[in-house]
């Protein structure tokens, strides 16, 4: 049957979908002639503008710099490497000799490299490396000398704190591993650079401890990053999928963090941590359900008020994935579960609408993403204006009308405002907001029932890398419960590192 | 190719415990006989020993061949044994599927949506319970650890607001007992456990410490018992010998805050209940039929869920075949035959098996 569809699928598929292939030019070898090789690169790059090519003579020797413009630092190009090696002077000096000066009696810049082929030349240039050629050699030197304009380090967009570190990840892969770096300054904290994508050859880098860390998990993680084979990678949800065992669940076992705190801690509980230069959200694996209730002030706040915060966190992940179908399934099939004088209210708000709770709710909570939608999209200048018209059409304009009933209004408001304690739920949440709707009002609180066993069904069966995303809620342990509901006192937490290969459950050793 | 997942035994005993459950909620003190609620209590207590003497066969084949479900240990006897004790486990986990679905039906299409159509219950709930078993017995293990919280958390909602509510005169021994109603009693006791046959099915399913675990639980199962029992004669007296279903109408007599009614947390409780049930079984029917005919564990679901809807379908029109299956379920025959003979068949086969190879 399998075959059968994809047999369908692929008779469909048209030319303008190729499968992601590498390029004849990777692997080819630089060779010794200098003029061969400019001539090579012009072609590869297509004469490309940004390719700047510098020929010049050291000791006699033609030698050519080869960059990517803008990538570069001019300043410390013409400092650390133009200058000293226009001015060597070596006696009868041979390529092979001035290729073992540059390499072992002198150091142009602390990141240099010697690489063999054309697809690693294109790497260096293009990751702001200055690469120097030198005639008679079949080789190249890289040196990191990266001048490119990064995004200085600001406060996360998307995990906002009150107390903790204002700093969150930039683009710039290195700039990143610096910030964990100074966060854990112990040497078992290791960072292994792997380069994925067949086009962008983004460098990507597995964070970790190697005291912490289950060999069997890196491995895994290694292997079925060794099988990614796309094209671009361009941000670190483009490695999700892969990185998952259940590709098709809702909840998924891999996490991501925009905070070098939060990846820090995650780090040091045995996770591995993947960065992904060009993008500031790195993701950590594995993930348990739990952590979307955790936040990073959670650990810096009173333990009874940070207990608090989770029990309301749970309560608004309830609140804003069923409040809605509910609200439709009593009002519709189960009046008589209501207080009488709420039913009365509910009554004469609704008795008026001409559409059925159901549609009410579906469109209104429909209405409610478009816009929110929207207001992701608008300029900032502009962004206000779309609450006001939000607030006006949903709010005012649709009850004055008789379009819809006040106390949904109400439910959209609640719900709308509990989805944003869980930012990392968003998109879960709103899925299943929808369905429950469809499902509470089509079969009541039976629908609801079954449709919340097969969604915890389908959380409970995700149990990426041998560890349950569940735990430790279920398998149940008490003492690991410390801080899932509560944040008990760092006093008892900081008594024991937690270990993610110890928990209930867990396969991985 | 058989898939074994391995639960712990304190998972496995949660799932069993939620599996009983399903038939707590349609509780009646009166199974059909005119007898004191009572006498039924008692017969209750008394039949804990008889229940430790009738699982010695699983303590016995848990001794002598640990980790080996009764259709391996069948295998072990000769292939034959093996087969046939598999096809008589596997239409019992048929019969429990349908007699399930069937009750289900039965309670929401009576209690809940007098106005709705079975089947369409039927087909949501199998359709669910297909989705849930074809993902093995992990997840569901997992799963159920959420049910018995939010079961311990609904008792509490509906059992606490009812204390207010109950009159002790209705609780009183009766001055002569009918040794017949009393053996009765404790025979019914004995025989409403049926949920002991998965104990044989899942053995291999169950890492170790399940024998500890069984004592703990039918402990527990019999005091949760005595408390539904205890509440519904203090709350309705004679009267709640009538009543098809007295917990859900305790839940509609609860008051809690706000809820004049907590028929909602009864009706989420039990789909629940009933959707771990279901799921069992068929993951247990996929399983047998996985070692009788050698093929993938996924198609044995989905010919288990099949079969099952095909019988469940027309069953549940007829009430006359829920009160014929509900007699005979009563008559124990199947937990003598399943939980206790088939079992002592194949510990003495076992055992004499043991004593030729020496």
């Amino acid at each position: 049957m399998k075959n059968f569809f994809d047999k369908i699928i692929c008779r469909d598929k048209i030319s303008a979908y190729k499968n992601p292939h590498i390029k004849s030019f990777e692997d080819e070898k630089i060779n010794s002639d200098l003029l061969d090789n400019l001539v090579n690169i012009r072609k590869i790059c297509s004469n490309s503008s940004d390719i700047t090519i510098q020929k010049l003579k050291i000791c006699g020797i033609e030698c050519a710099v080869v960059t990517c413009e803008g990538m570069y630092d001019l300043k410390s190009t013409a400092e650390l490497v133009i200058n000293p090696l226009t001015e060597l002077n070596i006696k009868d000096c041979k390529s092979k000799n001035l290729f073992e000066y540059v390499t072992t009696k002198t150091m142009l810049s602390t990141d240099q490299k010697i690489f063999y082929t054309y697809g690693q030349l294109f790497k260096f240039i293009m990751s702001g490396f200055v690469v120097l050629l030198i005639d008679g050699i079949n080789c190249g030197i890289a040196m990191g000398i990266q001048g490119f304009p990064i995004r200085s380090i600001g406060e996360p967009s998307s995990e906002m704190n009150i107390r903790g570190s204002q700093e969150g990840f930039v683009e710039a892969l290195r700039v990143n591993m610096t910030m964990i770096r100074r966060r854990l300054k112990t040497p078992e904290l290791c960072f292994e650079i792997k380069t994925l994508g067949i086009n962008s050859k983004t460098d990507i880098c597995l964070v970790y401890r190697t005291d912490m860390v289950s060999e069997e998990l890196l491995n895994t993680i290694r292997q079925r990053l060794e099988n990614v084979k796309i094209d671009n990678i361009l941000e670190s949800g483009y490695l999700s999928p892969f990185l998952e065992n259940h590709p098709l669940s809702i909840f998924s076992g891999v996490g991501s963090t925009e905070r070098p705190d939060t990846l820090a801690a995650k780090v040091s509980e045995g996770r591995v941590g993947i960065l992904v230069d060009g993008t500031p959200f790195a993701l950590t694996i594995p993930k348990l359900f739990a952590e979307n209730f955790q936040s990073f002030d959670d650990y810096t706040i009173q333990p009874f008020y940070a207990a608090l915060i989770r029990l309301l966190k749970y309560t608004a992940f309830f609140i804003s994935t069923l409040l809605p179908a509910l609200y439709v399934a009593i009002a519709t099939f189960h009046p008589e579960l209501v207080p009488s004088a709420l039913l009365y209210n509910i009554a004469s708000a609704e008795e008026n609408t001409p559409f059925p709770l159901v549609f009410e709710a579906f469109v209104i909570h429909l209405f409610y993403e478009i816009m929110r939608e929207a207001g992701l999209r608008l300029p900032r200048a502009v962004g206000h204006a779309v609450s006001i018209i939000g607030a006006l059409i949903i709010g005012d304009a649709a009850v004055t009308a008789g379009l819809i009933g006040a106390p949904m209004v109400m439910v959209v408001a609640l719900t709308a405002i509990s989805s944003f304690v869980l930012p990392s739920l968003y998109e879960t949440i709103a899925f299943l907001r929808f369905l429950f709707i469809i499902v509470g009002g089509a079969f009541g609180i039976f629908g609801i029932s079954v449709v919340m066993c097969v969604i915890f069904i389908n959380l409970c069966s995700v149990n990426d890398y041998g560890v349950p995303v569940t735990s430790p809620l279920t398998p149940f342990n008490l003492y690991s419960m410390r801080d899932v509901f509560i944040r008990s006192n760092w006093k008892i937490l900081g008594k024991e590192e937690m270990d993610i290969s110890d928990m209930p459950g867990s396969e991985i050793k | 190719m058989k898939r074994i997942e391995k639960i712990t035994s304190t998972q496995f005993l949660i799932i069993i415990f939620i599996v009983k459950l399903f038939f707590f909620m349609m509780y009646t003190p009166k199974t059909g006989k005119s007898m004191e609620s009572t006498v039924y209590m008692l017969g209750q207590l008394v039949s804990l020993p008889l229940l430790f003497l009738a699982l010695l066969p699983f303590y016995y084949l848990n001794m002598a061949l640990p980790g080996y479900n009764i259709i391996d240990c069948g295998g072990k006897i000769n292939s034959v044994a093996g087969k046939i004790t598999g096809v008589l486990y596997y239409c019992y986990m048929i019969f429990s599927v349908v007699n399930t679905v069937i009750n289900f039906d039965f309670y929401l299409s009576t209690a809940v949506y007098p106005e709705s159509k079975s089947w369409i219950f039927i087909a949501i709930i199998m359709l669910a319970c297909f989705y849930c078993a074809s993902l093995g017995i992990e997840p569901l293990a997992r799963f159920s650890g959420f049910v018995i919280i939010a079961i311990i958390i609904s008792g509490m909602m509906i059992f606490l607001p009812l204390v207010s509510e109950m009159n002790l005169s209705y609780i009183h021994m009766p001055v002569d007992i009918n040794v017949k109603d009393f053996i009765s009693a404790v025979y019914l006791g004995i025989i409403s456990n049926s949920e002991f046959i998965l104990l044989y099915i899942f053995a291999d399913n169950v890492k170790k410490g399940l024998t500890k675990g069984i004592g703990k639980y039918i402990f527990i199962a019999v005091a949760f018992y005595e408390l539904v029992a205890f509440f519904t004669v203090v709350i309705f007296g004679a009267y709640g010998k009538t009543i098809l279903f007295p917990l859900y109408s305790l839940s509609g007599m609860a008051r809690l805050s706000i809820l004049d009614r907590t028929e909602a947390v009864h009706v989420i409780i039990w789909v629940f209940v009933a959707f771990v049930r279901i799921s069992l079984f068929i993951i247990g029917g996929g399983k047998i039929l996985s070692n009788i005919i050698k093929i993938s564990f996924d198609k044995c679901v989905l010919i288990t869920s099949v079969i099952s809807l095909i019988i469940a379908l027309p069953a549940a029109k007829s009430f006359r075949i829920l009160h014929e299956v509900r007699i005979f379920m009563y008559t124990g025959v199947l937990f003598m035959v399943f939980a206790v003979i088939i079992p002592t068949i194949i510990s003495i086969g076992v055992k004499l098996k043991g004593r030729c190879k020496n």
